[in-house]
């Protein structure tokens, strides 16, 4: 018993000089053990009991914080968590009602900016900001969700935009009576939240909580989840270009992800992610959150303009001979001049020929058409508008983007490939309607 | 020496500078008198329409729910960046408030609207009047560290107030909601 007694203090000693000790392995998950620990630095005793409760109920959650540089540092749950009393979000831990604790599920970006300002300021001056808000005066595409996808239906129609749009686009976070939030506004990790509180923005769609790690921010994949499909591939594009198939042909496990922001260039990297080039420091680049900064094109619009506008709001947002000359700053890290400057030679003729050649003939044929009355209302089921939709959202935009960042089976095959055939089908559509003055059936 | 005092010039001179000190003394001193006395909870606190935020401050910690010290109204509204700004600051509030006093509904003031410019009546020279070492403490303190390097760095553009918008009164909101209902 006095062996057993002396074995206990020994590491409960233990326990008190190491910050954070395993002392017990719940349950395993691949080659990952979930653990228990038990803190003392840096915590108050409300912070202390979030972690205590926890880590029995959400060792997911506890166990990513314990690897995050939050962590680190000593930011905890109610750090973050926390809100006044009087925040339209606040509500009581079921163990604590009364008290003077009030938490939210909801972490807004305000939250976020508090410690990591200048990142807030650099986000909210980028096109990421517009991803909920663009939408919101789209009547087309709320019919498209809940009429077409929906069908209409009384109850279920939501879920076409819930399940996606929202997802990745985010929406305005509305609350019930109690300051949750509700199941058709909430959980989503969509860019453009606007929060109760009325910020807008989403920093967990990169930095997924409850570990933030530079290393999954840096990641592909974190832009994946979003830019992804038939009408931006924009990782299927990185994955087939020269960068992917260094990163995928082993360059991945040769990254050294975790050098700090600004300090992260050529040999810590080998093949650039995303992230290098649209946001990292490299060489005397400033590192930023605002991914526009970097763009001459807007690549994703029916009409591929000149980004000239400090407009947040604005789709051309952005100075695009300024964002050029900064992207060729990342470029020539690896690459000679010529080699850069032939390079967006290349791709800008692309996304010209897409405008001139593509674009500015088939707008031209659908306002005729809608002139002489020869297009459906609904345009799901009318051939020539389903093929002009194509032919700028899907093929049009496969064609800039795999042109700009070097995919070429993007670029031909699902590109200018399919852009012709579209052309070639509208075309006919076109001559039949305007010679008969009838829509075919 | 009283020769030169014999002279009416001189001893004119020294009898408006007598003068014109002592009454630059006494003005400092009633001026100051007079911000020490209008700056507090009570003279603040005073008029019906203070009510509801005298009491979300006293329930806060910089009105003395934290081990008893309490900021004064005017240590964190006034500018005291200069003796100057602190004049200047002092006459434009006192000027604004009495005026709202006077012509305004303060049921009608949407007062949330108003707090979302915290930053015009919130002055940072008045928070690092107290705080005055954050620049230097936070360094042992690494997430206090982390939030403040790029305020003192001076690469963002915040004031206290933006990142801390509930400092100085609890619940601020409630007790502005709860006190009009009150009053109805």
């Amino acid at each position: 018993m006095k062996a057993f007694k002396f074995l206990f203090t020994l590491l409960a000693g233990l326990t008190a000089a190491t910050t954070v000790l395993a002392t017990d392995s719940s349950f395993q998950a691949g080659d990952m053990t979930v653990k228990t620990f038990s803190i003392q630095r840096g915590l108050t005793k409300a912070a202390k009991a979030c972690l205590d409760c926890h880590q029995d109920k959400t060792p997911g959650i506890t166990n990513d914080w314990a690897q995050s540089r939050h962590a680190h540092v000593g930011v905890t749950c109610l750090d973050c968590h926390q809100v006044p009393e009087d925040a339209a979000n606040a509500t009581q831990h079921e163990d604590m009602v009364g008290g003077k604790v009030y938490i939210s599920s909801l972490v807004s970006p305000a939250t976020c900016g508090r410690c990591h300002s200048e990142e807030l300021d650099q986000f909210s001056n980028s096109g990421h900001v517009r991803a909920y808000r663009q939408l919101i005066p789209k009547d087309n595409l709320h019919a498209l969700t809940e009429v077409h996808e929906g069908r209409n239906h009384p109850k279920l129609k939501g879920a076409p935009y819930e399940t996606g749009c929202m997802q990745c686009h985010g929406t305005k976070i509305t609350l019930d009576k109690n300051g949750q939030p509700t199941p058709e506004t909430w959980p989503n990790a969509g860019m453009g939240n606007v929060y109760p509180d009325g910020s807008v923005g989403s920093c967990t769609a990169c930095h997924t909580r409850h570990k933030f790690s530079i290393k999954e921010a840096r990641h592909p994949n974190a832009c994946a989840s979003c830019h992804l499909g038939p009408d931006h591939p924009d990782i299927e594009i990185y994955n087939s270009s020269k960068h992917g198939h260094v990163f995928l042909s082993g360059g991945a496990s040769e990254m050294k992800w975790n050098t700090a922001a600004d300090a992260w260039e050529p040999g810590d990297y080998r093949a650039p992610t995303c992230a290098t080039c649209h946001m990292s420091g490299i060489g005397k680049l400033k590192t930023t959150h605002n991914i526009t900064e970097r763009l001459y094109w807007n690549l994703w619009a029916k009409e591929s303009k000149v980004r000239n506008s400090s407009d947040v709001l604005s789709p051309l947002l952005g100075n695009g001979k300024q964002g050029r000359k900064l992207m060729k700053q990342v470029c020539n890290a690896c690459h000679g001049t010529k080699h850069t400057d032939n390079f967006f030679i290349q791709g800008d003729k692309a996304v010209m020929l897409y405008n001139e050649a593509y674009w500015a003939p088939a707008k031209k044929m659908h306002d005729e058409l809608k002139a002489k009355g020869l297009l459906k209302n609904n345009l799901w089921t009318d051939k020539f508008q389903k093929v002009f939709y194509h032919l700028w959202h899907h093929e049009g935009r496969r064609a800039r983007q795999g042109a700009m960042m070097g995919a070429p089976d993007y670029a031909h095959w699902h590109g200018f490939f399919e852009l012709q055939q579209d052309m070639y089908e509208l075309t006919g559509i076109y001559d039949k309607r305007m010679k008969t003055g009838k829509i075919e059936d | 020496m009283s020769r030169l005092w014999k002279s009416k010039g001189i001893r004119a001179a020294v009898f408006v500078l007598l003068i014109a000190g002592s009454s630059g003394f006494l003005g400092w001193i009633g001026l100051q008198t007079a911000f020490e006395s209008t700056g507090d909870q009570h003279y603040c606190g005073g008029c019906h329409e203070m009510i509801p935020i005298r009491r979300a401050y006293l329930a806060s910690e910089h009105g003395g729910q934290h081990k008893s010290v309490a900021a004064r109204c005017d240590q964190c509204h006034l500018d005291h960046s200069s003796p100057w700004a602190h004049f200047t600051s002092k006459v434009e509030t006192g000027a604004v408030d009495v005026w709202s006093h006077m012509t305004k509904d303060p049921s009608k003031i949407d007062w949330a609207e108003k707090r979302k410019h915290r930053e015009s009546f919130v002055f940072d020279s008045g928070c690092l009047t107290c705080h005055k070492d954050l620049e230097r403490s936070s360094a042992s303190n690494h997430k206090a560290f982390v939030a403040h390097k790029p305020y003192f760095l001076k690469s963002v553009e915040r004031k206290c107030v933006s990142c801390h918008p509930h400092v100085g009164h609890r619940d601020l909101n409630r007790h502005i909601t709860s006190f009009y209902q009150e009053m109805q």
